[in-house]
């Protein structure tokens, strides 16, 4: 019975390493030379570098590919045919699927897909689905409102491919997404960590029950890194009832990793799928060795319409030294995503990144689910603003935990924080992907 | 569960590919092109899963 296997593919998830990185080259060849042939921006981006695909023979020279960046597609962009520009690897007509990014470092990327790159974008997903025990039994709910953005469809077709039965609830509320959710008893859903604990909130406050009494058995994360935070994932866990799963995906590059029932506390890459190149963001030199942290750059080998081919994701990860207990021999980043290059920067002097508050506050049980992080100027010192809720019942605990705060903070980024506490429910909720970091030091000479 | 032959698994993807790539040029009828070109993207599928992982 297919039903019982713990892979959705053994025969690539369990490719010897071998035989994946001769796949990978393969594929990569493939790949470079149709970005090459029928892209513009490609080819005049591989002509300034003196680079032709024929120069790609073996897997030391994959570093000799020139990268590509989410600039290079918006100065390709919005030109004829409109508005995919010089990036279009197909004829328009070939289009099926319009979807963007986000903007938020910027133009949004237009992102084109034919028919079969969304098919592709869907088996993605089922590779991601099955490894977290999603199974043809399961009702998936996904709270959230569809969009142009890619964020959950290609979550939705990846749930129908491997036959799960999928209730799309983007129009409703979130009381009314819980309240449907009971109703129609579904097994799992997929939301970003910010909503996850948003609705868990909220289906105790403002429907009067614990959100572990929706049955909920499985949870898939996207969006945000908290899934691979572990105080993050353990709220999530403990106020659902449920298992939590981390996933990462990119709209240019497609659903590259994810978490598997094993957690082994990091995201298995697709490598059959992808490319993923740690990348020394100094040097550009490519880190093999585990445990040193790099910029992620991806390659999707199939993706047609608008291919990334060594894209610079500015994303942050490292290599994990063990194998995962699973059996799939796909490379494991430890921990996930780790932050941004673009928000990694120096306060005080100290390479900081707000995702390591992320860990201190949400493992801190006295605290509520949100918090800002304000980095302004005054004169020449940066002052770092940590603005956080105490949580129902630890209302009086503002002394010791703003103490206890001080010093794991102290610890894990050896900065001093400007501390505000606020009521519980007072910061900004998020639905979607949240901006709980700003940097206003510009703003502020 | 015998282990997959993947030589055997990868030629019947290829005569799928062949026969509905034969069908979608017996006529200009949009629902049986349009069709096609569906079964053409899942038989893509196949052949990233299994078919080209028989040539290594």
């Amino acid at each position: 019975m297919y039903t019982t296997s713990a892979y959705w593919n053994p025969v690539l998830e369990t490719l010897p390493r071998e035989k994946l990185r001769k796949l990978q080259l393969k594929k990569m060849q493939r790949q470079v030379q149709w970005g090459y042939d029928r892209s513009k921006v490609y080819r005049r981006l591989y002509e300034a570098a003196g680079f032709t695909p024929d120069q790609l023979k073996t897997w030391e020279d994959i570093a000799k590919v020139p990268m590509i960046s989410k600039e290079d597609y918006r100065s390709a962009q919005a030109k004829d045919p409109f508005p995919y520009g010089d990036s279009l690897c197909v004829p328009l007509e070939d289009v099926t699927e319009y979807r963007q990014t986000s903007g938020t470092t910027g133009q949004p990327v237009y992102q084109p897909d034919t028919w079969q790159d969304w098919d592709w974008w869907a088996e993605c997903w089922a590779y991601i689905l099955w490894a977290q025990g999603f199974r043809p039994s399961d009702r998936v709910f996904l709270p959230f409102g569809y969009n142009i953005f890619t964020a959950f469809w290609a979550g939705h077709y990846g749930s129908e491919k491997l036959g799960a039965e999928v209730v799309p609830g983007g129009i409703l509320n979130t009381e009314e997404r819980l309240l449907k959710m009971k109703e129609i008893k579904a097994t799992a859903f997929m939301a970003t960590p910010t909503y996850v604990l948003g609705m868990a909130e909220s289906c105790q406050k403002k429907l009067g029950f614990s959100a572990r009494e929706l049955g909920i058995t499985k949870i898939l994360c996207a969006g945000e890194p908290g899934a691979s935070v572990a105080g993050t994932k353990n709220r999530m866990a403990e106020a659902w009832g449920a298992e939590v799963f981390d996933h990462v995906g990119a709209t240019e590059v497609g659903a590259w990793g994810y978490e598997c029932s094993h957690h082994c506390r990091g995201v298995h890459v697709n490598e059959a799928m992808f490319l993923l190149e740690l990348v020394d963001p100094e040097t550009n030199e490519i880190i093999t060795e585990p445990e040193k942290q790099g910029k992620i750059v991806l390659t999707a080998f199939d993706r047609q319409a608008q291919p990334a081919i060594r894209f610079d994701t500015k994303d942050l990860g490292m290599w994990m030294a063990e194998p995962c207990s699973c059996g799939r021999t796909f490379g494991v980043l430890k921990g996930g995503v780790l932050g941004r290059a673009d928000h990694l920067t120096k306060v005080k002097g100290v390479l900081f990144s707000p995702l390591a508050v992320e860990e201190v506050v949400r493992a801190t049980p006295q605290l509520g689910d949100e918090y800002e992080l304000i980095v302004t100027k005054k004169g020449d010192t940066d002052i770092i603003t940590l603005k956080v809720e105490l949580a129902p019942g630890f209302e009086n605990q503002e002394a010791e935990v703003k103490d206890e705060l001080a010093r794991e903070l102290r610890i894990k980024t050896n900065l001093n924080y400007k501390m505000e506490f606020h009521p519980f429910g007072s910061l900004p909720r998020y639905q979607v992907k949240a901006k709980r970091f700003k940097d206003l030091r510009e703003d502020s000479h | 569960m015998a282990e997959p032959n993947l030589k055997e698994m990868a030629a019947v993807i290829k005569e799928m590919r062949e026969t509905t790539t034969k069908l979608r040029g017996a006529s200009d009828i949009p629902a049986v092109v349009k069709n096609c070109d569906r079964i053409l993207a899942s038989v893509r599928m196949l052949e990233l899963d299994i078919a080209e992982v028989a040539d290594l």
